[in-house]
């Protein structure tokens, strides 16, 4: 993330390797963010490249003063939303089932508490509310700061921060529940 | 590549205006919560990118890119400085000034090759005069002369590359420290690290026909046909049999994975090392030498790499100042 800064100048000045550069480094959060809001594989690889095609045509256009990493997941985010609302598709569903809660032996892994427990969270996280859920994944995994949230999300950081600080209460609620169920 | 740590959000400004309205909130609680919820990490990113398609989209961007780049190459280095020197100037002034600075700049900056190395760490990108596309692996380096594509087309490379050279009648010959691979239109891999325990020049090609010889004997040429390997070992007086390989597998590292079959610890170390910019170390000679197989789609985690290594190699790892050190497991 060291280039970061320099990104959108060397956009500007139309470097051929720096589009690349910058796909390699954020295309996975992307894609993730993505196909977690469109609950569609396809949708997100095509909202992908249509995100990096326009960052590179629009690239004369470019501010220098906002980030370009909360930029692109704004892009993102716009696409998928799009998207859903095309579909009219509401957003009734559940995380799904993820295999390895199906089938503990499918991951070989010396500590099968932490899975468990990583299990657990994350079927907890599946139900916050959405913009809660939303806010805390883009904070606690794909590592966005407050003010990159809030950005991407149309928030204050204020918003952002209640978000995770409640997010973190509930999931702390159900971890109690939890451990005085086990003791 | 590594991940950045994230602030506790408990710890930020907003977090703490929050934690005074609610008094009832013990903050380490949360602060534990956060802590736990790494380990529904896996699972909340459980979304596997496949690397056919990431690689797809990344070509058909590079594609887009060096079409803009190539019409409109006049403008390519400096589009704003350029335009404005337009303005100011005469046009007899922008000339002369061209000519200053071609006779100060010298001869010697002519003849000095031009060089692109890949940051340990990252990756790079670049394109040659001729069109050709060039992906470099972390810390390889790629040289060439100003006259490229004049009467040659020929570069030196030190490290892994993935070229996608253009058609034309003339060939396209990459060097490097043992090697040389002759083609006129193709796409080819050449992994070719001289401090490797064993240094070799690994060739792949993709599409294409390619020809593979040794420095030391340039007549003893291996063909390769698509979807082979062929390989130049340092002591080596010619290049080996090509050999069938899968493909994408050996090119796993240009959509940021690791591919490796039975190589000396020794070797993946070496490119962990570059990809991620860190320093490894092992005074076991067991570990040096160990053959290991290793192959992830998308290397994100250093940690979890060293994890997946000492849980099959028997090796314990240690964070040290400049990365880590890998040890026998007691």
């Amino acid at each position: 993330m060291a280039h970061a800064e320099t990104w959108v100048h060397r956009l500007k000045a139309s470097d051929p390797s720096v589009c690349t550069e910058v796909f390699d480094a954020l295309y996975a959060p992307l894609l993730r963010y993505a196909a977690r809001l469109t609950q569609d594989e396809e949708a997100a690889y095509d909202i992908l490249q249509d995100v990096f095609f326009k960052l590179w045509e629009r690239r004369a256009t470019l501010n220098p003063d906002l980030p370009l990493k909360a930029l692109l997941f704004t892009m993102v985010r716009n696409r998928s939303l799009n998207h859903q609302r095309d579909k009219q598709r509401h957003d009734a569903s559940r995380a799904v089932m993820p295999e390895a809660l199906l089938d503990p032996t499918s991951r070989p892994d010396n500590d099968v508490e932490a899975e468990m427990l990583g299990a657990h969270l994350h079927a907890w996280i599946g139900e916050l509310p959405p913009r809660r859920r939303e806010a805390f994944r883009l904070s606690r995994y794909e590592g966005l700061t407050h003010e990159e949230i809030a950005r991407v999300m149309r928030l204050t950081p204020r918003t952002v921060s209640n978000h995770i600080m409640s997010a973190l209460v509930y999931l702390r609620d159900r971890l109690h529940a939890l451990e005085s169920n086990c003791t | 590549m590594s991940r950045q740590p994230t602030a506790l959000p408990t710890q930020t400004p907003e977090g703490r205006a929050w934690l005074d309205h609610h008094p009832e909130v013990d903050p380490a609680d949360l602060e534990r919560t956060w802590r736990l919820a790494e380990h529904a990490r896996s699972l909340e990113e459980s979304l596997e990118a496949d690397p056919g398609r990431v690689a797809a989209i990344r070509s058909a961007l590079e594609a887009r890119v060096a079409h803009d780049v190539e019409a409109r190459p006049s403008s390519l280095l400096f589009p704003d400085r350029q335009s404005q020197i337009g303005k100011r100037m005469p046009r007899w002034m922008r000339v002369a000034a061209v000519v200053v600075l071609l006779v100060s700049a010298g001869l010697a900056g002519w003849l000095r090759p031009i060089t692109r190395t890949a940051p340990p760490g990252g990756s790079l990108a670049t394109v040659l005069p001729d069109g050709s596309h060039v992906a470099l692996n972390s810390g390889a380096t790629l040289s060439y002369r100003h006259s490229f594509g004049w009467t040659t087309r020929t570069v030196r490379l030190a490290g892994e590359a993935y070229f996608d050279v253009s058609k034309a009648e003339t060939p396209f010959v990459v060097h490097t420290f043992n090697a040389r691979v002759t083609v006129r239109g193709t796409r080819f891999n050449v992994r070719a690290w001289r401090d490797d325990p064993v240094p070799a020049t690994t060739v792949v090609l993709e599409e294409g026909r390619v020809e593979v010889a040794a420095q030391a004997a340039p007549e003893k040429t291996v063909v390769l046909a698509p979807g082979q390997m062929s390989q130049v070992e340092s002591s080596a007086p010619a290049p080996s049999a090509p050999v069938a390989v899968d493909v994408p597998r050996e090119l796993a590292w240009r959509t940021g994975g690791l591919a490796f079959t039975d190589q000396p610890l020794a070797v993946i170390v070496a490119e962990l090392e570059r990809r991620f910019d860190v320093d490894l170390h092992t005074r076991s000679e067991r570990l040096r030498t160990e053959p290991f197989s290793l192959f992830v789609n998308r290397a994100d985690s250093l940690e979890t790499l060293l994890d997946m290594i000492c849980a099959s190699l028997e090796c314990r790892y240690q964070a040290t100042a400049q990365g880590f050190e890998l040890t026998d497991a007691p």
